[in-house]
């Protein structure tokens, strides 16, 4: 069996997923509990660093002595200024915590202390309901709505009014077109090449970007950016397909949810775009196989972003015009073309 | 039922790669072991199937489809051993390069002799290296501790000492060890692997047990050979299943059905490597290459001795990214032969690397993929010669596996691959792994080596031919070497070779034939006989004038017809 990688553009669909924390830590939500995309639903402790105390040298004892004048154990935790060490006397010489901190290690007159950042904490990235606890390291949430994943996050996440910033999906992203219509909501655009356009959108108040392809160059600079952007298609001057663009065409004015997490290839988890609505309809179906009348979706160039039928799969193998012998499948681009692609260069668009 | 190693004529060979796994059955032809087919497929360790066995089932499954023997069950299991009605295999083999995602921290006393002998035993392993503690280590106490933790280290490997020789130093670092491992969260503290002063392995289970698995192994002693590494080598292997099964579903099972641990693919390379260094003259070094999607591998053996060098991060599919990130863009467009605009490359680059399966669909894209492998071959080259042992010029010969050299579409392009990325000088053999055979031989070489030599001698790598690279100073164009093909049959060529240029003699595949050096001026480093026997492979015979290094123009234009008038000179033979 040939299994098909599937890309999700869908118009109506009910999805569960999951949100975990990295480590154990508290639930914030409960079952049947309706969340709103930036709503946190889990937080987890988050160590910042660690710093020795030498108990020993502050108070000039051996470690011994040391030891014996260490009123805190291990794992207490600390304000700033609480006493840690005290020699006690007229003269007594005292070790106060200088942070906020936890006893992580009490050794030989040596403490070794943690300091705490702002709690881990993951949003739901989606509007929904919480359908599941995952122990204590996370939800299952469920929700409905349209559906488009994308290929590329910057781990940010929120929701706005969806607006399409270009009257046709193989447009280039041009500061113009932002100043004209997209402060404060979720923009949809073509491709950008620019870091000025990404430069002029930091100051947009944007709540999301959506965008077919970007330059490569500008990743450390879309990295930055305080909202999500998810791209469609991947790197370089590569048109949003027509699937993707239709439904955000179609949905212009509605909320739009992104979750602009990096794809994760082991769980296979992706960026996400959800236009919610209550209409019910079934979950998508994660894996498939390739066969005629499927409409699949090209990642590689020269056809890269463009949408077709199966109207064949190849016999054996294939000759490429580079000499390349592969598997392959017949296709019907949405202009009429008949092309040849490999198999390894197709996704099932369900 | 068990069956012993003089039973076995079915061997079936699997390699799970990071993008693709491949199935290779071997079987008694006659009185010697051949190869019957060879199949490859998508791997399944990652979403949406997760499941290892998924990829392997279907190669396996498509080896029932090419010949026609039945391998699996009704339930798809693989039928072991054969029955008598012939179906299923004696044996069954698997190596893999997939989870480069295990993170391994290394501890030694000094970076120059534990940790370097740490680094050695970890260069052959699909995992990547996060940090480096020793006694030389600059960092203050505290931010030696936070850089442990903020590793995220899957694995801790402490090396250092001798046996019975004094253990409080390395006692002192598995104390930081210890605080760090306490210091980190209980639900993502790593594995210990000990290979230290040996009398102290109970100290140290004693000490970090409690905390974490400890697995000790014997020392890793500095200047050990790597024959000394074996037992060492094989624990490491152990240990980093142990922790691949716990992230791969179905990797203990994979396991569990060959009955011994599934090796790396470098490792397995590697044996075959050792092997043909031990069967040729000292004064050669076999290279292996290969280069894989999210990792390539360099190694080098001379009389047995071996160096296995993986490179996470470098490669043509997952890594291709992170390739132009360390290597920089221009390594990679100085050998693009087309007119084809950086910006194309970069942006091909980076979306190959979210699709790493995918496959180069027109001949710009395939160019772009083979400058890569260009770049990562002169990196890896780079490398090697910054080791003590490195022998620059005398590889012979090369073993090429991974599929955009090995199986590129026609025979010349691999061969300027290899030739453009390792710049060989002297006199070097290429052989190409167009099936994936090396893995699987390698890991057939310890219970079957009869299996592994009868292949090896059936011919079954494809011989490109054999590379004469004299270093003789002179101006392009300039003819600077005579050179006479007598073959065995008496016929005589004799030809002149102009500076700059790459040609093509006629010597038929396995054809044997003498060949006459002349230099008609100065030649370096060139340590071979002038007056060498040759065999002739896909290629003929090749000699490259185009100097090394060599010189690639910086002018686009003179770059792109320097480079369709190698191609050409190689799609045709000398008359």
């Amino acid at each position: 069996m040939m299994y098909a990688p599937v890309v999700h553009y869908l118009k109506q669909t009910n999805i569960r997923r999951l949100r975990l924390l990295p480590v154990p830590g508290r639930l914030l939500v409960s079952p049947g509990q309706k969340v709103s995309p930036m709503d946190s639903v889990a937080e987890a402790p988050n160590p910042s660093g660690h710093f020795f105390l030498d108990i020993r040298k502050a108070l000039k004892v051996d470690t011994a002595t040391a030891d014996e004048l260490i009123q805190r154990k291990k794992g207490e935790r600390l304000a700033k200024g609480d006493i840690l060490a005290e020699t006690g006397g007229a003269f007594s010489r005292v070790v106060r915590a200088p942070v906020d901190c936890q006893v992580t290690e009490i050794n030989a007159g040596v403490m070794i202390m943690e300091t705490q950042g702002e709690p881990v904490r993951i949003p739901a990235g989606l509007p929904g309901f919480i359908h599941s606890l995952e122990g204590d390291k996370g939800v299952t949430i469920e929700s409905g709505g349209a559906l488009v994943q994308g290929v590329w996050g910057n781990n940010r996440t929120d929701s706005g009014l969806l607006v399409v910033l270009c009257d046709s999906p193989d447009q280039e992203l041009t500061v113009k077109q932002l100043e004209a219509s997209a402060r404060g909501s979720v923009a949809v655009a073509g491709y950008c090449l620019s870091g000025e356009v990404i430069r002029r959108a930091a100051e947009m108040e944007l709540h999301g970007l959506i965008l077919s392809a970007i330059n490569p160059d500008l990743i450390h600079q879309v990295n930055n950016l305080t909202f999500p952007v998810i791209l469609i298609e991947g790197f370089g001057r590569i048109p949003m397909n027509m699937a993707a663009y239709s439904i955000f065409h179609e949905n212009e004015r509605h909320d739009a949810a992104l979750h602009a997490r990096p794809w994760d290839h082991m769980t296979g988890e992706r960026p996400e775009v959800l236009i919610p609505s209550p209409n019910q309809a079934l979950p998508p179906p994660e894996v498939d196989e390739f066969s005629p009348g499927q409409i699949v979706h090209i990642k590689m160039p020269p056809y890269s972003g463009e949408v077709g039928t199966i109207l064949a799969m190849t016999q054996g193998l294939t000759n490429l015009s580079n000499g390349l012998r592969v598997p392959a499948a017949v296709l019907r681009k949405q202009n009429g073309e008949q092309i040849t692609v490999p198999l390894a260069n197709l996704e099932l668009i369900i | 039922m068990e069956i012993s190693p003089s039973e076995i004529e079915s061997v079936l060979s699997v390699d799970v790669g990071s993008v693709n796994t491949r199935a290779v059955l071997f079987d008694l032809v006659g009185s010697s072991y051949r190869m019957l087919a060879a199949s490859m497929v998508p791997s399944t360790h990652l979403a949406p199937i997760r499941d290892v066995q998924e990829g392997v089932i279907s190669a396996i499954h498509h080896l029932e489809e090419i010949t026609g023997r039945i391998l699996l069950d009704a339930n798809h299991k693989l039928i072991l051993p054969t029955s008598l009605e012939g179906t299923g295999v004696d044996h069954i083999l698997a190596s893999s390069s997939a989870g480069l995602d295990i993170r391994i921290v290394t501890v030694g006393l000094l970076n120059e002799y534990s940790l370097a002998n740490i680094d050695r035993l970890t260069g052959g392993t699909y995992a990547r290296i996060v940090d480096r503690f020793s006694l030389n280590d600059p960092r203050k106490p505290e931010d030696r501790l936070n850089a442990f933790i903020q590793s995220e280290p899957d694995l801790v490997i402490i090396g250092g000492g001798t046996n019975h020789g004094a253990g409080r130093a390395v006692l002192r670092m598995v104390e930081q060890v210890h605080l760090a491992v306490r210091a980190s969260q209980s639900t993502r503290r790593p594995e210990i692997l000990y290979a230290g002063n040996e009398t102290l392995k109970e100290k140290v289970d004693e000490t970090l047990g409690k905390l974490t698995t400890v697995v000790t192994a014997p020392n890793v002693f500095p200047f050990s050979s790597s024959s000394d590494m074996g037992p060492v080598e094989e624990i490491l292997t152990q240990v980093l299943n142990s922790i691949r099964a716990g992230r791969y579903k179905g990797f203990s099972e994979l396991e569990k059905m060959t009955g011994q641990p599934i090796i790396s693919t470098a490792g397995a390379e590697s044996r075959i490597i050792r092997f043909q260094s031990l069967q040729q003259s000292s004064e050669k070094t076999v290279l292996g290459i290969n280069i894989g999607s999210s990792a390539s591998h360099f190694i080098t053996a001379n009389r047995g001795d071996v160096h296995t060098s993986v490179y996470g991060g470098l490669g043509v599919g997952e890594a291709m990214a992170e390739t132009v990130d360390r290597l920089g863009l221009d390594a990679i467009t100085r050998w693009l032969p087309m007119d084809i605009k950086g910006n194309s490359a970069r942006d091909y680059i980076w979306q190959k690397s979210l699709f790493p399966s995918t496959i180069p669909m027109d001949g710009e894209t395939l160019e772009i993929e083979q400058a890569v492998a260009r770049a990562i071959l002169a990196e890896m080259r780079r490398d090697y010669l910054g080791l003590p042992s490195a022998c620059p010029d005398n590889f012979e010969p090369v073993l090429v596996s991974g599929a955009v050299i090995a199986q590129a579409p026609t025979f010349q392009q691999s061969l300027l691959m290899v030739l453009d990325g390792l710049q060989p000088t002297g006199v070097t053999t290429i052989f190409c792994d167009r099936y994936g055979l090396l893995s699987a031989l390698g890991s057939a070489a310890v219970t079957n080596p009869t299996l592994v030599v009868q292949v090896l001698e059936s011919g079954i790598l494809t011989n490109l031919g054999t590379i004469i690279s004299p270093m003789i100073k002179a101006a392009q164009g300039e003819t600077v070497l005579h050179v006479r093909l007598s073959e065995d049959n008496g016929v005589n060529h004799e030809y002149d070779i102009r500076k700059g240029d790459i040609v093509r003699l006629p010597l038929e595949l396995n054809k044997t034939a003498r060949l006459s050096i002349k230099p008609l001026k100065r030649m370096d480093n060139f340590t071979g006989s002038r007056n060498l026997k040759v065999v002739g492979g896909e290629l003929g015979l090749i000699i490259d004038m185009r100097g090394r290094p060599i010189n690639l123009s910086s002018d686009p234009t003179v770059r792109l017809e320097n480079s369709i008038r190698w191609t050409r000179s190689l799609q045709e033979v000398l008359s």
